[in-house]
């Protein structure tokens, strides 16, 4: 196809928009480019039509369970999930007991990341219902791409990704109390800086740092220059739960807005994603989650978790021992591609060491089959060679649970790695969702 | 969008600001690497005096390399365009994607020239990007204040720049006519006293240029 | 049954002048079973803005900001309350207690308190109060009430190491011990008769109803006892918290009084 020879053009536009992302090496701070390669993920629009299905209705689930969760509790009443997986998370947050976010939704930008197997199933990996990050990459990729190889997209009928920006207006439309819509970046230094800017571009809203925001009588005000104060009625916050607020989380944040939280409440501004949401998207929840589909929803689950065992319950434990070495043990409060090992690497004491530490703490850990996932082909120096990739998809929920037409594929360029992630070195790809 | 910070004021202020000193030492910087290549050393004390920033280069070479690319030197070319571009990348969603496509180029165009035996040629680059940059924030922003923020602050810039260098009295004249037209047109805070003074020293005689240098840089409140 | 009059006064003098002042303070007593709040008055110096809400504990809280420099922030509260009307305050069910259940920061048990748990635990099943007033017995012998040996950073497991503490450390120790015993307790600030300061203690779950112990003064909670707030523990029943920009010392103080009104 033309659009891969077209890689290098490609990467050069990129860069000409500044397309990085912020990583920082000894303690400074650097920005770096994403590589991307040309190659798309192409999902044909029957499959997708199957992956929408089932991430419409593991997000509309993920949203019912956290309005439970820090509501009426039902799940917990009924034993579908044991409380301590609740209250000893570290995603848990007794501050927001009692809140019921505009619109009463909680996971508004879910990030989903998922793995195709080579038995040609799609395995859910993790859910990130905090800030996900990402969509504005393929977002301007394909922009580029259409650019360089229009030829390519006359041939080939790809769904537009490019409505992202609309799609999220949308959400924060619907959820906002009255008054300006903004984005709320911790500033220049987070390794995001140019999805937050970028996203408010395309939505037309204001960029604020917490230093342009103000809470007074209930209301949350953006301070104009000229002193007047506008009111502020939704914020996509891209800043982690615990800098927030100085008030109620981390007193030392100087970034945070003092009593944004107690504003929000009393339910006089959207805050988007909802703060607590880290209880539903813990590695150790997430074996729960086609429980929560069962149980709020009286459905059957259609997309799949990787086998996954809780040595928290004997029969799991047992299972974990006797199968040690085919397995991947995750440390439930890492994130970002850490504390993953696998247990046929590990020599004959370090296995001790880790089952004794597994059986001191079984609340700690999960233990997941290791999926054989389908490599996909990326050019390196003009060759065509396999690599591991995953997929981010992005759910957006507001009066209604929509998945967008793209995601983010990510993938390793290290040959021997499984790990993605691109705090670790990785590249991504545009996502071509087939208009049949 | 309506509203503004007083932070992104402040920034698109001085992104105006360092996109003139950037295009205006450039060029000067051009004309006497343009001379320097067969009278070779000397010449760049002069050159430092005219731009009023100290001269601690130890040579010829040292200047050649050091004022247009040391990212260690605050007068260098290369820190006055990282200001442009720290300014900027922070203005993305005011200014528009491909606005700040323009300083990011001329950012790697310097880089560039830095690596390179014949740096006039990506000196030309960098020149056409600013240049670029001047016309989109003509064509592309819709923004009226957003527009005019940055043009007074490439104004002010080179009224300074100009009184330091001494420039005729029709082009400082035509400068600070342009000035008084779009200053009021922007929610800057600035003296209305410095505008009027300015406008009275163009009209003498005998242009005062060290204060013509005082007052403009005391414009804004 | 008594009726309590209270003074409480914050004052937080500062080293030099401070602004962009926002603060929250959580020393509002609410009306409940065991207590009935006759009067109350709540005076905040300087202040831009006052605002009112509850946390997520259902206690009342003040929140606000001052703009203005100043050197001197104080708080200035008192009422009427009157005590003793219950002995316990009735809430909704277990299920939903369970976050007064997980161990905090403050509580999470380490050697010095695994091995007190064993010593004081019961022989055979008892009921939430028993074990927990047992607990609290337990603990007269074996910690000391030395003020100033301890600040607000100290954990349960800290104090307990040490032998001695105050009366947030023999309300963390006794929260650790009624948790590891799978009690739901919580963790409550308020004022008492004859302190000069605020007064800290806990309440445990039993049958549908909340206890009051005051493991300090090795009681039950009684007439003498006014409540403000309750939480997991200490940090969440903070009674002023405040972020402000100026680079100043600070020092604060506390005075507390509370005496029995005459009859009318």
């Amino acid at each position: 196809m033309e659009l891969f020879e077209r890689t290098e053009v490609v990467n050069a536009l990129l860069a000409r928009y500044g397309v990085k992302f912020g990583i920082y090496k000894n303690n400074t701070f650097h920005e770096q480019l994403f590589p991307f390669d040309a190659i798309p993920r192409v999902i044909d629009a029957h499959e997708f039509a199957y992956l929408e299905r089932g991430l419409k209705q593991r997000v509309d689930a993920l949203n019912l369970f956290l309005l439970d969760i820090y509501n009426k509790k039902h799940i917990l009443r009924d034993k579908v999930i044991p409380e301590e997986f609740i209250y000893a998370s570290s995603g848990y947050l007794a501050q927001c007991e009692g809140v019921t976010p505009p619109g009463s939704v909680y996971s508004h930008i879910s990030g989903i990341d998922l793995v195709l197997g080579k038995d040609g199933e799609w395995y859910i990996l993790e859910d990130n219902l905090r800030v996900p990050s990402g969509a504005s990459y393929p977002m301007i990729a394909r922009e580029l791409c259409r650019r360089s190889s229009p030829r390519t997209f006359q041939a080939v009928s790809v769904a537009d990704n490019r409505s992202y920006a609309d799609l999220l207006k949308q959400v924060l439309d619907h959820v906002n109390t009255g008054g300006l819509t903004v984005v709320f970046t911790p500033g220049r230094y987070n390794a995001a800086y140019f999805e937050h800017s970028y996203l408010a571009e395309k939505m037309r809203v204001p960029l604020v740092t917490g230093s342009d925001l103000e809470v007074e009588n209930d209301h949350l005000y953006f301070k104009d220059y000229s002193g007047r104060k506008e009111q502020v009625g939704a914020v996509y916050r891209r800043i982690s739960d615990d800098f927030l607020d100085p008030m109620t989380f981390r007193p030392e944040s100087l970034i945070g807005v003092p009593h944004i939280f107690d504003v929000y409440r009393k339910g006089n501004v959207a805050l988007v994603n909802a703060p607590g949401n880290g209880v539903a998207d813990d590695k150790g929840i997430y074996y729960f989650v086609p429980k929560m589909i069962e149980y709020y929803l009286k459905q059957e689950p259609i997309l799949h978790n990787a086998p996954t065992y809780l040595p928290y319950y004997e029969k799991d434990m047992r299972y974990v021992l006797e199968h040690f070495d085919s397995l991947v043990l995750k440390d439930v409060a890492e994130a970002g591609g850490y504390g993953v090992v696998f247990g046929n690497s590990m020599s004959a004491s370090q296995k001790e060491d880790f089952i004794r530490l597994l059986k001191s703490e079984p609340r700690r850990f999960i233990a997941q089959e290791v999926i054989d996932f389908c490599d996909l082909p990326i050019l390196e120096k003009g060759e065509k060679v396999e690599r591991k990739a995953d997929l981010r998809a992005f759910v957006l929920s507001g009066a209604e649970t929509v998945v967008w037409k793209s995601g983010l594929t990510r993938f390793s360029r290290n040959p021997d790695s499984f790990i993605v992630n691109s705090s670790q070195g990785g590249g991504f790809k545009d996502t071509w969702v087939l208009n049949q | 969008m309506g509203v503004k910070s007083i932070e992104n004021m402040d920034r698109l202020y001085w992104l105006g600001r360092y996109s003139e000193r950037v295009y205006t030492t450039l060029k000067l910087y051009g004309q006497k690497f343009d001379s320097m290549i067969e009278e070779g050393a000397g010449g760049y004390d002069e050159f430092c005096r005219s731009l009023d920033i100290p001269n601690h280069y130890v040579s010829a070479e040292d200047f050649r390399r050091k004022y247009p690319f040391s990212p260690d030197d605050p007068n260098s070319i290369y820190s006055n365009l990282i200001r442009a571009y720290d300014n900027a990348i922070e203005l993305r969603e005011e200014i528009g994607s491909d606005t700040l496509a323009y300083i990011q180029m001329a950012v790697y165009e310097l880089n560039k020239a830095a690596a390179s035996q014949a740096p006039m040629i990506e000196f030309q680059a960098i020149l056409d990007d600013i240049l670029a940059f001047w016309g989109i924030v003509d064509d592309m922003i819709e923004d009226e204040f957003t527009r005019n923020i940055i043009k007074v602050g490439k104004r002010v810039e080179r009224i300074d720049l100009y009184g330091r260098l001494r420039v005729d009295r029709v082009s400082m004249t035509r400068e600070v006519r342009r000035l008084t037209g779009r200053i009021q047109r922007t929610g800057l805070r600035y003296r209305l006293q410095v505008i009027d003074n300015l406008n009275e020293m163009v009209s003498q005689p005998q242009l005062d240029y060290p204060a013509i240098v005082r007052e403009i840089e005391s414009i804004l409140l | 049954m008594k009726t309590l009059r209270f003074c409480y006064d914050l004052k937080i003098e500062f080293s030099s002048p401070v602004t962009h002042h926002s603060f929250t303070v959580k020393c509002v007593a609410r009306s409940d079973e065991r207590q009935q709040v006759l009067q109350q008055e709540i005076r905040i110096l300087p202040k831009e803005y006052l605002s009112e809400n509850q946390d997520a504990f259902g206690n009342c809280y003040i929140f606000g900001r001052t703009d203005t420099e100043h050197t001197l922030f104080s708080v200035a509260a008192s009422g009427v309350v009157r005590t003793g009307l219950a002995d316990s305050t009735a809430e909704g069910d277990t299920y939903r207690q369970g976050v007064y259940l997980a161990q905090t920061a403050y509580t999470k048990p380490g050697p010095a308190l695994g091995k007190l748990f064993e010593d004081l635990r019961g022989p055979g099943p008892e009921d939430a109060l028993k074990a927990g007033r047992r607990y609290m017995e337990g603990l007269r012998s074996r910690f000391a009430y030395v003020s100033g040996s301890t600040d607000i950073t100290t954990t349960a497991e800290e104090a307990l190491t040490q032998g001695r503490g105050v009366c947030q450390d023999y309300s963390h120790i006794l929260l650790s011990l009624c948790r590891q015993a799978g009690i739901p307790c919580r963790y409550v600030v308020g004022m008492l008769i004859g302190e000069g300061a605020s007064h800290a203690w806990v309440e445990v779950f039993h049958e549908g109803r909340w206890y009051g112990l005051d493991p300090t003064n090795n009681t039950d909670v009684c007439e003498d006892h006014i409540k403000l707030s309750h939480g997991r523990d200490y940090s969440d029943c903070l009674l002023n918290q405040g972020v402000f920009t100026g680079f100043a010392g600070q020092k604060q103080s506390v005075s507390v009084q509370v005496w029995e009104k005459e009859p009318e």
